[in-house]
């Protein structure tokens, strides 16, 4: 009688779990919400981005999703626009009902998506942005596993510490959070080890004319100069530099718009020995890599650049998260990602707190080197692929 | 004294290439009484152009001018005919809505067919500079600049010296009384639009040395370009060379001696100035 009754009881349960089954279409599908700019200025990266996460999207589907569930990725276009982004971030928590958050893109649009996941508890993490302030509001539901802007020095300064010693810098930077905080970590080391700052300044970005405060900077006669920049303005700094015959010791980028392969076919001669910072190089030795670099590189004919890589790796945080969670609750998510501990092919994400970040990954920080059209890995020696060159030859000294 | 020189230099050679921008606009405006907001579209149009003819056939830039102006003219005289022309009579903002729509139309079958990607070309020229008297000179600049100047008397010559350009004038001064006097207005509407679309894009071609080339890059010109015919006089082809030389100096003024950042800023305030001193503009008169 027992036997029987406990026989119909977990008969009914199984025919209750069907039908709630059958009635919900969410549990069909894992849903992330993923706002990027896919039209305006930042298009490019937007695209670049959605191959990526599309690309990591089919794999994960094709080894059997996420808890034996189909992973649907939500790809809105926020243009660019911080209010845009806010609004299609709250659109796809209220409408799509998605479980988690990422993406985002530029450090403002991102600013605007965590405020908006922070104040619905939806879990969000963040691939590309670098603002400091993403993750020093102490908002629980945001995680970034790329590198935040103080840390995205690391490679440049060690190595003005160690090697270059410069007597004086000079900062140019975009008129951005992305821009203001990444010169903001210069400057308080510049402070800290005595080297003068001998020029500072911001530009918009877009600028068609950079001669003006290039040739301020031609007057203050620094040993480095530090831009910070995107592709389009990058690639303007550095030919207009050349065109005024600037010769600094080095110019080293703060990432972005020095690191891409567009760098060099845009600017030309003028960027044989750029440095830039670096977070993610395809000759870097983290496992994966190499099966990464080859399947992007045979779909898209191009070499991945660092953001392909973030947003590849981005979407395996989320699928460890999601697996690992006890249900898909947004709480239960945010305790899975912050017990992440994952080896991707952007190196080991784990998120931490400290130093008034919450939730921020530590990846390591490099410096890279255009030479003779390729970008190694220069510093630090332990990752180095090649030799620097410093100081680098004048314009006029080359060939 | 040789900074400030050097300041007005590099502003003053920037200004001639804003000048076209302006002179094509303040055209369209000036005949059709339409306030074109495609305009930097139309720029854009003219980069890709010049783009793919250095790309595809190795023709430079300032040489792909020479064909492109043409090729510009008749796109201009097709979106005049085809687009505007069936919205000549509706109000004034259902056809600023159509410019709009236009501008987003182009840059987005230029996304479709070009992609995103920034595309730049590296010319001989691209990274020369000369130096006179202590001044350094950028060379494609100095090109630029003179083109433009060159383009901008032609049209001047065009348009007070030949019986289209009489035609067109008598179109912007009164648009009834030149049909009766027999102006055939449809084509010679047309016509105008194609040579504002033919400057826009010859502004692009010539940036395009300089420059960088995407589907949005036009968007920023458009505003631009707005506030140079503005600044000049709505219609004035003088005050929109005058417009345009004014704002570039104004902003490089400001990212010397200010701060790059606030350039834009330096320049709309010299825009509200000269409104709140010069109603209709530096040069305009105040129509009713």
């Amino acid at each position: 009688m027992l036997k029987r009754l406990s026989a119909l009881v977990v008969m009914i349960a199984l025919c209750c779990f069907t039908l709630v089954g059958c009635g919900s279409k969410e549990s069909q599908t894992i849903k992330i919400g993923v706002p990027i700019p896919l039209t305006g200025a930042q298009a490019n990266f937007g695209e670049i981005l959605q191959k990526a996460y599309r690309m990591a999207e089919e794999e994960i589907n094709n080894a059997g999703g996420v808890k034996g569930k189909k992973l649907e990725l939500v790809i809105v276009d926020h243009q660019g626009k911080p209010e845009a982004a806010m609004a299609s971030a709250e659109n796809m928590i209220t409408t799509d009902k998605v479980s988690m958050l990422l993406g985002g893109y530029a450090s403002s649009t991102a600013y605007a998506i965590a405020q908006v996941a922070q104040k619905n508890s939806m879990p969000y993490v963040v691939d590309v942005a670098s603002a400091d302030r993403v993750t020093q509001q102490g908002w629980k539901c945001v995680f970034r596993f790329s590198e935040c802007s103080s840390m995205a020095m690391d490679g440049p300064i060690s190595f003005m510490e160690k090697i270059a010693k410069p007597e004086s810098i000079a900062l140019i930077y975009e008129n951005s959070v992305f821009g203001q905080d990444s010169i903001k970590i210069v400057e308080s080391w510049a402070k800290q080890n005595g080297v003068k700052v001998a020029f500072s300044d911001s530009f918009m970005p877009g600028s068609v004319d950079f001669k003006p405060i290039l040739s301020r900077i031609k007057e203050a006669h620094p040993d480095i100069i530090i831009p910070v920049a995107y592709l389009t303005d990058a690639v303007l700094i550095v030919r207009q530099a050349k065109e005024l015959d600037i010769s600094p010791k080095m110019f080293i980028g703060a990432g972005a718009g020095f690191v891409l392969p567009e760098f060099v076919t845009q600017a030309g001669n003028a960027s044989a020995y750029v440095a830039s910072a670096s977070i993610w190089q395809p000759d870097m030795k983290y496992a994966g890599i190499p099966e990464f670099v080859k399947k992007w590189t045979d779909k898209f004919g191009t070499a991945p650049t660092y953001h392909a890589a973030a947003g590849y790796a981005a979407i395996y945080v989320a699928k460890d998260a999601l697996e690992r969670a006890v249900s898909l609750k947004p709480e239960d998510i945010a305790n899975a990602l912050k017990a992440t501990d994952l080896k991707t092919v952007y190196g080991r994400v784990k998120f931490e707190d400290f130093n008034g970040y919450t939730n921020q990954n530590k990846p390591m920080g490099v410096m890279v080197q255009w030479l003779d059209g390729k970008l190694p890995t220069v510093w630090p020696a332990e990752a180095a692929a090649a030799k620097y060159v410093y100081p680098v030859p004048a314009w006029n000294e080359r060939k | 004294m040789l900074r400030l020189v050097q300041t007005l230099v590099f502003g003053l050679l920037l200004g001639g290439v804003y000048a076209l921008i302006g002179v094509g606009l303040t055209l369209i405006y000036g005949v059709l009484r339409i306030l074109n907001l495609s305009h930097g579209q139309t720029l854009m149009i003219g980069m890709y152009l010049g783009y793919w003819m250095y790309v595809l056939w190795g023709v430079h830039p300032y040489v792909s001018l020479v064909l492109g102006i043409p090729i510009m003219f008749v796109f201009g005289m097709l979106v005049m005919r085809f687009i505007l022309k069936p919205i000549e009579n509706s109000p004034m903002r259902n056809q600023v809505l159509v410019t709009l729509g236009l501008g987003l139309l182009l840059s987005s079958t230029a996304r479709l067919l070009f992609t995103s990607n920034y595309r730049a070309v590296l010319t001989d020229v691209s990274s020369k500079t000369a130096h006179v008297a202590g001044v350094l000179i950028s060379v494609p600049h100095a090109i630029m600049f003179g083109i433009s100047l060159v383009l901008t008397g032609l049209l001047y010559y065009f348009m007070t010296r030949t019986d289209v350009g009489f035609q067109i004038r008598a179109l912007s001064q009164d648009r009834e009384a030149a049909r009766l006097m027999g102006v055939n207005v449809d084509l010679i509407s047309q016509v105008a639009y194609g040579i504002g679309s033919s400057l826009a894009g010859a502004a692009g071609m010539l940036l395009l040395p300089t420059f960088y080339v995407f589907p949005d890059v036009g968007a920023p010109f458009s505003s631009k370009a707005f506030i140079i015919v503005v600044l000049g006089g709505m219609g004035s082809v003088t005050g929109a060379v005058l417009g345009g030389v004014m704002l570039a100096i104004v902003e490089t003024l400001a990212a010397y001696y200010v701060s790059p950042g606030y350039q834009e800023v330096f320049g709309l305030v010299a825009f509200v100035l000269v409104l709140l001193f010069r109603p209709a503009g530096l040069v305009g008169k105040t129509r009713v």
